[in-house]
């Protein structure tokens, strides 16, 4: 293995950690801070790679996510151990909010501190969009792809299956015959 | 049907794990007609206070299913529930995953991870615009996503807990000012 190994108690700790304040969504965000910038596991096309197979693939995003780092930097195991560390402590936050929902709701500001988290979430992943976007132009159907996905799923929210299904081999087909375009001779 | 009550949860969930395509969003609406109108576990407006406390404490948002474990059955209950919702597509994941990198380097696998790439980017500027509209809380909710973004541009490691606290600092402010 040519990847510096990484202790699966840290992997836990890693998974630990963001998924206890892992709220309102910006969790990918989050991922991509630890892993690609900070700790350097995986690089920019590894990552963002991981992410269309967590989009394609049944299930929740970030928990495929999970699985998908584990694999990439311990296997089997750390996967198992990236998922774990991602539910264990929100599996019993939830249990313990939904037994103490109806005071949690009638403390002052909750909604309103719930809400504000979630716009900073949402600015995390503008920001993680805005990076993939840089990486992911590189010719011209893919800058139609991009659009095309953000109008159908963002604006008009169109479901994401049959969507996903027509512009993946669109983008894919696009994708591979792009080497033979750039012929010596133009 | 089953009669026991943690048979009966890996009956309705286990499924829905495999055909959660696009995110936790596909297993509400059938979630919910299993635990309501089939198995009478809990009422619509209990599911819908479910939704809610999902959403407001961390983790995914999928994490209903536990806490509907847990009305059903207690610990066991919200164990089995938990399990049955991510081991089936996290066991699919893994293995695709594990295909999908040993196949690095190969022709097919640069064109399938490149032209995914766009994908990935639109959906990802999607989730967060679906976001802000479910939050409905309008151009403040806006202008807060767009200058944490902004904050993260210049500042591109600062602390997504900073971020956080100071998001619900601020908003609670200004909700306090605006109203």
């Amino acid at each position: 293995m040519q990847k510096p190994a990484v202790s699966l108690l840290a992997l836990y700790k890693l998974f630990f950690g963001v998924g206890l304040f892992s709220f309102g969504g910006g969790l990918t965000a989050w991922f991509h801070r630890e892993v690609v910038l900070v700790r350097g596991w995986m690089t920019n096309d590894e990552f963002f790679s991981g992410y269309s197979l967590a989009q394609l693939l049944p299930g929740v995003n970030s928990t495929n996510m999970a699985v998908y780092i584990g694999q990439h930097v311990r296997g089997a195991a750390g996967s198992a151990v990236a998922l774990a560390g991602l539910l264990s402590g929100p599996f019993f936050i939830v249990i313990a909010a939904a037994v103490a929902y109806n005071r949690l709701v009638e403390l002052p500001g909750f909604t309103a501190a719930m809400t504000g988290i979630a716009t900073v979430a949402v600015g995390m992943i503008f920001r993680l969009g805005m990076a993939s976007m840089k990486d992911a132009v590189r010719h011209w159907p893919s800058i139609l792809v991009l659009v095309a996905t953000f109008v159908a799923v963002g604006l008009l929210q169109w479901p994401l299956l049959p969507v996903l299904l027509t512009l993946a081999p669109l983008s894919i087909a696009a994708a591979y015959m792009r080497p033979a375009q750039k012929a010596p001779h133009e | 049907m089953s009669d026991h009550p943690l048979i009966a949860l890996i009956v309705v969930i286990a499924p829905l794990s495999l055909v959660a395509l696009g995110g936790a969003s596909a297993i509400y609406a059938p979630l919910q007609y299993q635990a309501v109108d089939v198995y009478h576990w809990i009422t619509g407006r209990e599911y819908l206070e479910l939704f809610a406390i999902a959403r407001v404490t961390p983790g995914p948002g999928s994490m209903l299913t536990t806490i509907l474990g847990w009305r059903v059955a207690g610990l066991p209950g919200a164990l089995v529930a938990t399990l049955a919702l991510y081991v089936p597509s996290s066991a699919l994941c893994f293995v695709i995953a594990r295909v999908w990198n040993r196949y690095r380097g190969s022709r097919w696998h640069a064109a399938i991870e490149n032209g995914l790439r766009p994908i990935g980017a639109g959906l990802m500027i999607s989730g967060g615009v679906m976001i802000l509209r479910v939050e409905e809380s309008g151009p403040l909710a806006w202008a807060m996503a767009l200058a944490a973004c902004a904050l993260l541009t210049w500042r591109p490691l600062l602390h997504p807990m900073m971020l956080i606290a100071g998001g619900a600092i601020v908003f609670v402010a200004l909700r306090a000012v605006i109203g």
